[in-house]
C-alpha cells in the first residue's frame, strides 16, 4: 500500500495545486502522473484536499474481505469522532451501529489517551529542556524529515492508538483476533501499514471514518452501545493540551504555523515553556481530514457533552507505552558528493527562468534542476524555455 | 561554497531571515543535525546582534571542501566597548524595542561562543568582526 494512491478512473487535470502545497515537496508530476516520493511524504491530507480532479486518494480496506480472517474482531474508535456527533446518545446508537458491520467488540481508548496527556504534562515538567508531543503522526514525521535537530526532544511515547491495540491484544492473547482502527486522518491511516518507528504495527486493518458511514447510517437503530469515555482524555483534546498557562504548554496547529515554531526552536529561541503541543490539523484530531463538522464547531460539540465522559483514566505502566524513537537519516553521501551535487544544481538554476511557475511538473525551478542532476529529467521540459526559443 | 547576505539595521521584521536561509543550504547539504544545531543558534543570535546593535553589515557564510562550516559576521560600527563584558552572560545594551521583541536577553555572544569550534571576536568604533568556525 502506498500512503497516497491515484484513482484510475480520473484525469489529472494538471492543476498543480498538490505540486505547489505539499509541505515537504514530495510531489511531481510527469506525463500528467502525479508522483508522491515516499522517502518525503509526512502523509498529510493537503494534496488530497487541493486535487482539483479527485485523482488522489487513501487507499482502504475491504473489510467484506478480511473480517473473516479473524475469530474475533474488534473495531478501535477514535476520540474526535465525538465531535461529529450531537448527543452522547447519538454517539452510542454510531458504536452500535460499528458493531453491526461485523465487529465483536467496539473499543475507545480516550483513557489511554488522558493517560498519556497527563504523563506528558508531567514528564515535560520534570525533565530538562522543551519537549514535543509525539501524538500526531504527521508532526513527528515532519520533524524527521525537516526538522532533525528537534528529533531527540520528540516525547518517546507511542501513538495511544498503538497503546490501545496492544492492550486488546493482551487481553485476548488466546483469541485469533483482527484490530481495526478507525482513523480521523491520513496520517492515522497509514499507521497501520506504515508504522512510523514501531517496527510493527499492532493494528491489523486501517478504515477512514467516511468510508464506513455510508454503511453505518444504514445500520443505526435505537440500541446503545455501552461506552464510557474519559473527561480527561476527552478534554485534553479541548483543554489541556491545548495551551495551558499554568502547565508551561504551548499549542500549535495547522501545519504552517507548526513549521514556524520549529523554526524558530532550532534556534533556541524558545526557552520558556516545557512542552509544545503540536497538531497538523486545526483543533488536533477534531480536524481530521475523514471528520465532516468543521472543527470548530466540532469542539463545541464535544465540550457540550463534557458531562456524560464518565469512564476512568487507563493504568499503564512505563512498558505500554515508552518506545525508543532510531532517527533514520536518510543521508548517505559524503559532504564533498553533497557540494558537489548542490553546486551542480546551482548550476543547472542558473539558465532556468526561476519563476517556479510548475508548469514542468516540478514545485520550483530549484526541484527540477535537482531532478535533471538526478538524471530523471531533462531542461527541455521547461515550458518558459521552450516560449523563449518559438 | 560561499554566500554573501546583507543584514539591514534595525529590521526586526526580517531579522531571522539569513539564519533560516542557512539552515536550508545545510539542511540540503545533509549536515550532521548535531553540528546544524549549533550553527543554527550561533548564527541566530550573531544575525540578531547585527540588527539590534550594529550599524548594519554582512553575513559570509561558507562551506570548505572538507565540510567545515565558516560564519563572518561584519558590520560598520558603532563597536563594542568592553568586549569582556559583552561575553558575560546576562550583560545586555539591548535598546527598549528590542527587549518588546523579545530579543536581548545577553546570552548571545557567550551561547555563540559554547556551539562554535572556533570564536574570534575583534572590534573597534569602525566596526566589529566576528568569525566562527564548525566542524
Amino acid at each position: 500500500m502506498k500512503p497516497v494512491v491515484k484513482n484510475p478512473n480520473t484525469k489529472c487535470l494538471h492543476c498543480i495545486k498538490c505540486l505547489k502545497s505539499c509541505p515537504t515537496d514530495a510531489i511531481s508530476i510527469v506525463n500528467h502522473q502525479v508522483n508522491v516520493n515516499e522517502d518525503l511524504c509526512i502523509y498529510c491530507d493537503v494534496c488530497i484536499k487541493e486535487c482539483s480532479s479527485r485523482i488522489l486518494k487513501v487507499e482502504n480496506v475491504h473489510m467484506s474481505e478480511t473480517l473473516s480472517l479473524h475469530d474475533y474482531n474488534v473495531a478501535l474508535i477514535p476520540t474526535s469522532l465525538l465531535s461529529d456527533m450531537k448527543s452522547y446518545e447519538e454517539f452510542q446508537k454510531t458504536c452500535h451501529a460499528i458493531l453491526q458491520l461485523g465487529f465483536d467488540e467496539v473499543v475507545q481508548y480516550s483513557d489511554i489517551e488522558g493517560y498519556l496527556y497527563k504523563r506528558a504534562i508531567e514528564e515535560s515538567h520534570e525533565k530538562e529542556g522543551i519537549w514535543l508531543t509525539s501524538f500526531c503522526p504527521t508532526i513527528n514525521r515532519l520533524i524527521e524529515k525537516k526538522y532533525p535537530t528537534l528529533y531527540e526532544r520528540i516525547l518517546p511515547y507511542d501513538y495511544p492508538v498503538e497503546v490501545a491495540a496492544r492492550k486488546v491484544r493482551q487481553r485476548l492473547i488466546n483469541k485469533n483476533v483482527g484490530i481495526y482502527s478507525l482513523c480521523e486522518c491520513v496520517g492515522k491511516m497509514t499507521l497501520a501499514k506504515y508504522p512510523f518507528d514501531n517496527k510493527e504495527s499492532a493494528i491489523d486493518y486501517a478504515m477512514s471514518i467516511s468510508h464506513i458511514f455510508p454503511k453505518i447510517n444504514k445500520l443505526k437503530d435505537q440500541r446503545l452501545y455501552p461506552i464510557q469515555m474519559n473527561r480527561y482524555g476527552v478534554k485534553s483534546n479541548v483543554e489541556d493540551l491545548f495551551g495551558n498557562r499554568s502547565l508551561s504548554v504551548v499549542r500549535v496547529e495547522g501545519l504552517n504555523q507548526t513549521k514556524s515554531l520549529l523554526e524558530l526552536l532550532e534556534f533556541e529561541d524558545i526557552q520558556h515553556v516545557d512542552l509544545i503541543a503540536m497538531f497538523a490539523c486545526y483543533q488536533g484530531c477534531i480536524g481530521g481530514y475523514y471528520l465532516w463538522s468543521n472543527p470548530f464547531e466540532g469542539c463545541y460539540n464535544i465540550e457540550s457533552m463534557m458531562d456524560d465522559y464518565q469512564g476512568e483514566i487507563a493504568k499503564l505502566s512505563k512498558e505500554d507505552y515508552m518506545i525508543k524513537r532510531e532517527f533514520n537519516t536518510l543521508e548517505k553521501h559524503s559532504i564533498q558528493e553533497r557540494m558537489k551535487w548542490f553546486s551542480m544544481i546551482n548550476e543547472i538554476l542558473e539558465k532556468l527562468p526561476q519563476f517556479d511557475c510548475g508548469a514542468c511538473g516540478f514545485a520550483s525551478c530549484r526541484h527540477l534542476a535537482q531532478s535533471i542532476v538526478d538524471g530523471n529529467s531533462d531542461i527541455s521540459v521547461c515550458r518558459v524555455k521552450k516560449g523563449e526559443k518559438q | 561554497m560561499k554566500k554573501i547576505y546583507q543584514v539591514e539595521k534595525d529590521n526586526y521584521e526580517d531579522a531571522g531571515q539569513v539564519s533560516r536561509d542557512i539552515k536550508k543550504t545545510l539542511k540540503i547539504l545533509g549536515i550532521d543535525p548535531k553540528v546544524l544545531k549549533r550553527v543554527s543558534i550561533a548564527c541566530y543570535e550573531a544575525e540578531i546582534n547585527l540588527v539590534i546593535h550594529s550599524n548594519g553589515g554582512t553575513i559570509l557564510f561558507e562551506v570548505t571542501d572538507n565540510g567545515t562550516i565558516l560564519l563572518s559576521f561584519d558590520d560598520i560600527g558603532p563597536g563594542i566597548p568592553n568586549i569582556d563584558l559583552a561575553l558575560t552572560p546576562g550583560w545586555s545594551t539591548a535598546s527598549k524595542k528590542a527587549r518588546e521583541f523579545g530579543f536581548g536577553a545577553g546570552m548571545g555572544l557567550d551561547n555563540m561562543k559554547n556551539c562554535a569550534s572556533t570564536f574570534q571576536i575583534e572590534s573597534s568604533s569602525e566596526g566589529t568582526h566576528l568569525k566562527m568556525s564548525f566542524v
